[in-house]
Formats: structure tokens, sequence, C-alpha cells
């Protein structure tokens, strides 16, 4: 035992110096001894104890917003999404992780949903969009979104599940590597690992636990930025009068907890807020700018 | 810009509008609940509202909105309403004139913008699309610019 939590522990060191070491140890056999699962056990410890590194963490939601953006193309509404990317980077300032590159897109579709990618992508279909009255609600959208990346919940949901594999090593290296305008084939696997994952995460959907946990940090994270955070509680009782019977909302509902259970557990956040008097809901500016 | 003499059709459509959605939602109470002379807890009692109890939803203040009941008129807490569904504009239409105005000229009806349907199966089966992701590069907005338009609306200086 001890023998081989010696070695696994070299491996793990070996690894986390030299992240291609572990790929390369795959399929290697020393003296009639396979290296594959040694190499294997010592990327899930080296890795098992590190973060995924941002620049890995953009790649794997570029990839993930593009599998999203395979099913639903963006509105060429240029106004719309430059207002949308306004409001969501205003509010990032707010949040922990500001330095992300962060892109936020308005889906061109009628059913009701929000969807963000690691990195620093956000998504809201038009058919949310038409739904709001005013800019808080939207921040009130966006925030919840920025919450599941700066909590790195798509991550954690394809880390938990293993649904990357091997696909967070290549990552590392395809990140970590100059490029010279080729695609490897170390990419093109990766990409693909990230394409079957993000599939998989959108259509299953995140924890319970995580998309409360973005209802609390989207009405902190827009209180902060100033904006009525009660205008996010609207956006709840519209989707919960909208979704005993709309076909607009079968996804969404099938992804989330019932927008009951969720304002029920806003109104415990909100109990627990410090709320100042001055905050704004801007609804000139929205209806001017959000159509 | 418009032309200067839409001005009083716009004005007229304001006034209009406000009038029209004044108390326009329907919703009911959730749990019994008191029915305020004003949005403060502190406030004094108009009556006590049942569970059930149907109101029509005006403007919405903070945590409350203004109702009108077969109880007599005030504020309730908006956590202890449930929109009826099928209206769903949460008191938010009638919170100013302007939102009023903002909502008549976008008119009521939701405009057609995509497919409907962006399903399970849809997301099962996508092929990623990398032309689409790179359009989402000319849309970003620098730090700098998003700070003038919070300053441009009247929101604080971002803080960490």
């Amino acid at each position: 035992m001890r023998s081989i939590h010696s070695l696994v522990k070299f491996v793990a060191i070996f690894s986390s110096a030299f992240l291609l070491s572990c790929a390369e140890m795959r399929g290697v056999q020393v003296g009639g001894y396979d290296l594959t699962p040694l190499a294997d056990a010592g990327d899930k410890l080296a890795k098992g104890t590190a973060e995924t590194p941002v620049q890995e963490e953009e790649a794997i939601g570029r990839h993930m917003a593009g599998t999203l953006l395979g099913a639903s193309k963006l509105s060429t509404v240029q106004q719309q999404q430059r207002y949308v990317n306004r409001v969501g980077r205003l509010l990032t300032l707010s949040t922990p992780r500001p330095q992300l590159d962060w892109h936020f897109g308005v889906l061109a579709d009628d059913d009701v949903n929000a969807f963000a990618a690691p990195g620093g992508y956000v998504f809201v279909t038009s058919g949310l969009l038409n739904m709001l009255d005013n800019e808080a609600q939207l921040a009130g959208v966006l925030s919840h979104e920025i919450a599941h990346v700066t909590h790195k919940d798509y991550i954690n949901a394809m880390r938990s599940n293993n649904l990357l594999g091997a696909a967070l090593d290549v990552g590392a290296f395809v990140g970590g590597a100059a490029t010279n305008g080729q695609t490897s084939a170390q990419q093109r696997e990766f990409a693909q690992s990230v394409v079957n994952a993000s599939r998989e995460v959108y259509a299953r959907g995140l924890d319970k636990s995580d998309e409360y946990a973005a209802d609390k940090a989207a009405l902190e994270t827009m209180t902060k930025a100033g904006y009525d955070p009660y205008a996010y509680v609207v956006v709840m009782q519209k989707l919960e009068a909208r979704a005993a019977k709309d076909s607009a909302m079968a996804l969404l509902l099938q992804t989330h907890p019932s927008p009951t259970d969720r304002l029920e557990a806003m109104g415990a956040s909100l109990d627990t807020m410090n709320i100042p008097g001055n905050l704004l809901t801007l609804d000139k500016r929205f209806a001017q700018s959000a159509r | 810009m418009k032309p200067v003499n839409s001005t009083p059709m716009l004005l007229g459509g304001l006034l209009l509008s406000t009038a029209l959605f004044a108390y326009a939602d329907p919703g009911q109470t959730t749990i019994a609940t008191d029915l305020k002379s004003s949005p403060d807890a502190n406030a004094s009692t108009v009556s006590q509202l049942p569970a059930g109890q149907a109101v029509q939803i005006g403007t919405r203040q903070g945590a409350w909105y203004q109702v009108k009941t077969s109880q007599g008129e005030g504020w309730v807490r908006m956590l202890n309403v449930r929109l009826q569904s099928g209206t769903a504009s949460g008191g938010e239409s009638t919170l100013s004139g302007l939102a009023a105005l903002g909502k008549a000229t976008r008119s009521s009806t939701t405009v057609a913008t995509g497919v409907r349907g962006l399903n399970r199966k849809d997301l099962q089966t996508a092929q990623e699309d990398p032309a689409e992701v790179a359009k989402l590069d000319q849309y970003r907005v620098s730090a700098d610019e998003a700070r003038q338009f919070g300053q441009a609306g009247g929101l604080p200086a971002p803080r960490r």
C-alpha cells in the first residue's frame, strides 16, 4: 500500500509540474505493467486539489456556448445585444470575478429561459426578455446566470458527473500550449468532449441547490449594483403565473425548482439582506433599449 | 427623432395607458396577510385579508404591491401575493408614467422572434456553432464602458 501511495504521490507531483506527462504515460508498458491506470490516478489526485485554471474554464465555456448556439441562434437585433451586454457587464463589476472575459447574448427563441457557460458566457432568450418591464428585472435574470459562472456550477457539474473525463487534461494542455493556428488532434478531442458534456448538462440542468444559491446571489449582486431586488421577485412571480400551462416554459421547469419554491427561498434571503431605500428599476432606459 | 407633433399623441397615450393599466393585474393572496394603509409594516391596518383573497394589483413600491380588494384598498407584501396566470405584468406596468409609456409603445403582444421550443432534444443533439460564438465577441463591453453606462443610469459606482 505504502509503495503504491508514494508512487501515486510521485505521479501526482510529476503530473502537476508537467501536465502532459500523465497523458504521455497512458498506454506505456514498463516491465509488463500498463502505466495507464496509474497515470489516471495521478491525474485525479492532481486535479482534485487544483482549481480549474481560468484559461481552461474559458476554453470549456467557449465550446459550451457554441453548443448552446448550435441549438438556438443569436437575435440579430444589435441594440438589444449591446444593451444586455452593458447591463450584464456592469453587474459583473459587483461580483468577485469582474476580470473574466464576459460575453452576453440574446437568443432568438420564444421559449422562456436563460443559460450560462463557464468563463463568463450568459444568455437570455428573447421570449424571457419580452416578458420583462424594466432594467432591474433584467439585472435579476442576468445576475442569476452570472452567479452560475462565478460559482463555477457548470464546471462542477461536469466534473462531479465525470462528463469531461480526460478532456480536462487535454484542455490544460491546449490552454497552456502556444498554437500555430492548426487544430490539433488534442484540441478536437477536447472540443468534442466538452460538446458532449454540454449537451448533457444543459439538457438535465444543474442541482437544485445551485439554482437556489444563484437566486440568492442574484438578489445580492443586483442590490449591490443599485437595482431594486424586488424586481427579481416580480420576474419569478411572472414565471410562476405562466408556469402552469405554457409550453414555452417547459425546459425551464424541467431544469429548475418550481418558481413557487424559489419565491419562498428568495423571501427568506431578502429577509436577511440590508436593502437601502434608493434602489432603481430604470423602466425608461429598458423601454428604449431592450426591444 | 420623432416629429414634434407626435408629442400630444404620446402624452395622450401615456394618460390613457396609465388609466387602463392601473390595478390591471389580477392576483390572490397566498396566506392571510394585512392590508396596510401605506407600504410600511408599521402603517395602520386597513383590514386583514384571508388566504385566497382576490386582489387587483396596481403599482409596486419595494416589497409592497398597491391593491384593490373587496376588503378595501391599500398595500400588501408582494411575497404574500400570487399573480393570476395569463396576465403577469406584476404591477410594474404602472410603476411610473414612463413605464406605462414604455409598455404602451411596445404593445401588449409578444412579438414572435424565433423558433419556439428550445427543448431537451435540441440541446442533446446540438452541433457546436463557432461562427455564432464569434459574433458574441463584437458585442462585448469593457469594464469602463459598463461603469459609464451605470453612471448614466444613476446607479452607484460598482464595488465588489
